[in-house]
């Protein structure tokens, strides 16, 4: 009997877990529909919204720089994190404490101080060599720093869990240090590559606080180009961003999950 | 170096097999040997692994690397296989010096413990590994794996997904995929260890065969003396990073070199020698003739040895001066094929244990509590040094 009850205060905490993860997204989805303006009754189903977004060049321009710097920087921290994590796990008998405490410590750090730490940092930087003012570039770097933690853990933990003898196998079976990386490790790990690039991609298309501290006049991505709007008020056009931004992060989540399971 | 052209001649040792017997095949190929001289290896921190090795495996022979584990017998097969690096000494294949070459040079392949099959590749892709890394053509490496699945009676199992195979079906590919690149020594490490006992003595054979088919140079790793004595020409005895004694299965069985590789070959029966007197030694279950000339701490009488009958029967050979003493069977084992009686000798204060393993061959078997008169050859009384380094 109290065992039952138990069970069933639990299911109310799961539903209630549901219901104030996804109400609200719902609600944003069904307002970016409503044919008048304004998020506090329904006037009916339209699709006016999507129609004047996809009209607004700012909107276009922004949505743009989102794509190209989730890629860049995906791309950039796939490399550059794959090489530390395979760093970590061939080295993983030394003592790399501190060395691990490094990566996480963008994890770790409030995004708020990477981007304020980040702007003060490319300004000196510009203002000393005229090199990396605001924009693209420096975005792009700063988007790389807070992927690669997150890339490098993805693939070391994809390196724990093979046969370590697999690597002697290869070495064995005559493949030089170069056919073992082409032949070998990167076949092996290619799935958590993958999983790795959509999450880079979900993190930079996510982000917005360290975009916000690092960008040019020129480079506004879609995170920032909401914010300000959304100091002119809530529009039904920012719900419609924002289902885009759902539907599109959703895909490349599951396409993330997919290639994941695939690797057992 | 030892390298091997990667276009070996038409119709290399696995296509032959078919059409000829096994001498023609091994006559094919010419094995290699090896030799170690004072290989040491030593990791950081001062763990000693070996302890300068002195090793020569002869062409074309099934040489077996036996001990407990941690006795440096895998370190020794990793630096056959260029995995590891000897802090010390020079190892040589086929008379070339590889103590330097890197393992991807090296004409060495390995069948590992765990098969290490790449999961990200098929059956086929995986045999076929080693030839690709090598260069040959794709026409040519599929003519090769469709021979060694032919060889190593594959079947149906180059078609399958390496996550589907079992794992006696693992280690054939993993034996297939390291002989097909036909290197001139195999390593084996514990390749028969993760199998049941039935499927073990059933590939064991399967083994042996390959290996005297193609009279090529195996080193074999074990902690199994039992399967070392059944597969080797020859054994090396390993503790401690040292070589106990290096002989054939019924040298290391039947004349250990030393108490260690006598515990480790399973023998019971071991008695400490209080004092020497010419050919007669003195031990806790009594004076004891013996043939056995080398100087000794302790005496081995192996279980199977001992002839056990009634206390009135007379001796099992009248003519000759056997070592004799009375016992009780305290238990008694039945094996079927044979029966293990646990002895026990009262001699003067000293009470002793012994064992004896009579082979089953219809006789009346004795009881529990009977007294049984047991009968010792002297060329069975043998002298072991308890020095175990003394090899």
């Amino acid at each position: 009997m109290h065992n039952t009850s138990f069970k069933k205060g639990l299911a109310i905490f799961w539903w209630l877990t549901l219901v104030f993860l996804y109400a609200p997204l719902l609600v944003v989805m069904v307002f970016s529909f409503n044919a008048i303006n304004t998020s506090a009754r329904w006037g009916g189903f339209s699709l006016r919204w999507y129609e004047r977004l996809f009209n607004n060049d700012v909107v276009i321009g922004a949505i743009g720089h989102t794509l190209l710097l989730a890629v860049i920087s995906s791309i950039i921290a796939v490399i550059l994190g794959a090489m530390i994590g395979y760093g970590l796990y061939k080295h993983r008998a030394r003592k790399l404490g501190l060395l691990i405490i490094l990566i996480y410590l963008p994890i770790v750090m409030p995004d708020i101080v990477f981007g304020i730490a980040d702007m003060a940092f490319f300004v000196q930087i510009n203002r000393l060599t005229g090199l990396l003012s605001p924009g693209l570039s420096t975005m792009v770097i700063a988007h790389v720093t807070f992927q690669i933690p997150f890339v490098a853990l993805i693939v070391y933990s994809r390196f724990v869990g093979l046969d370590a003898t697999l690597f002697d196998a290869a070495k064995d079976l005559y493949a030089s240090p170069w056919q073992r990386v082409a032949h070998f490790i990167l076949p092996t790990i290619k799935p958590a590559l993958l999983s790795a690039f959509f999450l880079s991609f979900t993190l930079s298309v996510d982000d917005f606080v360290i975009s916000f501290f690092t960008a040019g006049p020129e480079s506004a991505t879609l995170p920032i180009y909401i914010w300000g709007a959304i100091r002119r008020g809530i529009s039904p056009e920012i719900n419609a961003i924002a289902t885009l931004m759902i539907a599109s992060v959703a895909l490349v989540a599951v396409l993330s999950l997919l290639f994941n399971r695939r690797r057992a | 170096m030892a390298e091997r052209s990667p276009t070996a001649a038409p119709g290399g040792p696995f296509s032959s097999v078919e059409s000829t017997t096994g001498s023609e095949a091994s006559a094919a190929r010419e094995a290699s040997s090896i030799s170690l001289k004072g290989i040491r290896k030593e990791y950081p921190g001062g763990v000693v692994a070996l302890e300068s090795v002195d090793l020569n495996i002869r062409a074309g022979e099934f040489f077996t690397l036996l001990g407990p584990s941690g006795c440096g017998k895998t370190t020794l097969l990793r630096m056959l296989a260029g995995l590891d690096e000897p802090s010390a000494g020079t190892l040589s294949i086929g008379g070339v010096d590889v103590t330097d070459t890197p393992p991807h040079k090296r004409s060495v392949n390995t069948v590992f413990q765990s098969y290490a099959l790449f999961p990200h590749l098929s059956v086929r892709d995986n045999i076929a590994f080693g030839l690709k890394m090598r260069g040959m053509a794709r026409a040519e490496r599929e003519q090769k794996v469709v021979e060694i699945a032919e060889f190593i009676k594959l079947g149906s199992l180059i078609d399958r997904r390496v996550d589907q195979l079992s794992g006696g079906q693992r280690q054939r590919i993993a034996l297939a995929r390291a002989l097909i690149c036909e290197p001139d020594v195999l390593l084996l490490d514990e390749p028969l260890s993760a199998l049941d006992a039935g499927l073990r003595s059933q590939l064991q054979v399967e083994l042996l065969r390959t290996q005297k088919r193609l009279g090529m140079t195996f080193v074999f790793v074990t902690h199994d003396q039992e399967e070392a004595m059944v597969m080797s020409d020859r054994i090396a005895v390993l503790n401690d990073g040292i070589i106990q004694q290096i002989g054939s299965p019924q040298e290391v069985y039947e004349r250990p070199a030393n108490l260690f590789v006598a515990r480790f070959m399973g023998h019971d029966n071991l008695f400490p020698i209080s004092a020497r007197e010419g050919m007669t030694v003195k031990t806790p279950i009594g004076t004891l003739e013996t043939e056995d000339k080398n100087e000794g701490r302790v005496a081995l009488i192996r279980p199977e040895t001992l002839e056990l009958t009634a206390p009135g029967a007379p001796s099992v050979e009248p003519g000759k001066q056997l070592n004799m003493l009375m016992c009780r069977v305290v238990e008694r084992f039945y094996r079927g094929s044979n029966v293990e009686y646990r002895l026990s000798h009262q001699h003067g204060e000293q009470h002793s244990e012994l064992i004896a393993e009579i082979s089953n061959t219809g006789d009346r078997l004795f009881r529990v509590g009977d007294e049984v008169k047991v009968e010792i050859y002297p060329e069975d009384v043998i002298m072991l040094s308890d020095d175990e380094e003394g090899a």
